[in-house]
């Protein structure tokens, strides 16, 4: 004797466009002002990743005024606001891959985030490379996002 | 003279965590405290449980060092701060604090550990009896969950030197689902 179970997944792909097109709806503004939060606060968007102090050379530099409006601390990667202004998330419309681009299109990321920056081109790290991950709270962020997309649309 | 270390030992529930993966647990758990105590510290609020905002900054001070700016954030040469460190214990411990004994009494000052400071209390770090605020307490349990379950399938991908992060929720439906709800 044999028992024959059927199941209909055609609404599963809708249920993906659903989730997908939610996540894409909320996320994006959410992650940008996390980055950008973080970064204001010192603290780097990359896991395992610090904001070293700036140098003894440009903080003397701020102090004697020749930064307008500059701080010592905390590192905020802030001097005219237009590299944090170049942050842009892009989404990617795929069906089976949901897909957001962070990007700072400003130059001088990637001075900051690859080559170094200043004399001793020291690296403070903006966004993650491959492998590596965010740091915790902007993880939980992504994944909180999802998890709600997903309870919207199957519960 | 010699002051208190500016230091609170956490104990971390890491039951049911791989013993692998116990040590990576302390470290994130560490990592995310640090950041949480930058975040609050940077807005002129205390991380610690019981503790509300810091005292504004004298309104001279604040013009002669801080540009005017009357927030307390206790970075002034970012020296304090940059001493903030965790570090593993044996067993499921872990230690958040000030790490360098140069920054000890500079700590002190603004904690108050001794007793004996004559600054404003502006506690970053807990006292014995106290703990971080619930938010953070919250975090930290949710970083350890993370190691007991399987998350949403999340991978980062950076071409080249760009400084550009493409997160790819790949298939997370359906594979994940049930570990997500």
């Amino acid at each position: 004797m044999s028992v024959t179970f059927e199941a209909d997944l055609r609404n599963l792909n809708a249920l993906y466009k659903n989730i997908r097109n939610e996540v894409f709806k909320t996320l994006p503004n959410k992650l940008e002002k996390q980055i950008i939060s973080d970064i204001n606060r010192g603290v780097s968007p990359v896991k395992g990743n610090r904001f070293p102090k700036y140098s003894v050379s440009y903080k003397n530099a701020i102090k004697k005024g020749r930064y307008p409006g500059k701080s010592i601390a905390p590192v905020n990667l802030t001097l005219t606001g237009k590299m944090l202004k170049s942050l842009k998330l892009k989404l990617k419309d795929n069906l089976s891959v949901m897909t957001i681009s962070v990007m700072f299109s400003d130059k001088k990321a990637k001075y900051h985030d690859i080559e170094g920056a200043g004399k001793s081109k020291v690296i403070r790290r903006m966004l993650p490379k491959s492998g590596e991950e965010f740091n915790a709270r902007t993880m939980k962020l992504i994944r909180d996002e999802i998890k709600k997309a997903i309870r919207k649309f199957t519960s | 003279m010699s002051y208190p270390k500016i230091q609170k030992k956490l104990k971390l529930n890491l039951s049911d965590i791989p013993k692998s993966q116990q040590a990576q647990a302390k470290k994130d758990v560490g990592e995310f405290i640090i950041n949480e105590i930058l975040r609050y510290t940077a807005k002129g609020e205390s991380p610690v449980s019981g503790e509300g905002r810091f005292k504004t900054l004298d309104k001279d001070y604040a013009k002669e060092q801080k540009g005017g700016n009357r927030t307390p954030n206790l970075r002034l040469e970012g020296d304090l701060l940059e001493a903030l460190d965790s570090r593993n214990n044996s067993g499921n411990q872990i230690t958040i604090g000030i790490m360098k004994d140069s920054q000890m009494g500079k700590a002190d000052g603004h904690c108050n550990f001794s007793g004996e400071s004559k600054l404003p209390k502006r506690r970053f770090i807990p006292e014995e009896k106290q703990t971080f605020k619930q938010p953070i307490m919250r975090g930290i349990k949710e970083i350890l969950d993370g190691y007991r379950e399987t998350g949403p399938g999340i991978g980062i991908t950076r071409p080249g030197e760009s400084v550009s992060t493409t997160i790819t929720l790949e298939d997370i439906l359906p594979k994940n689902i049930l570990d997500l709800l």
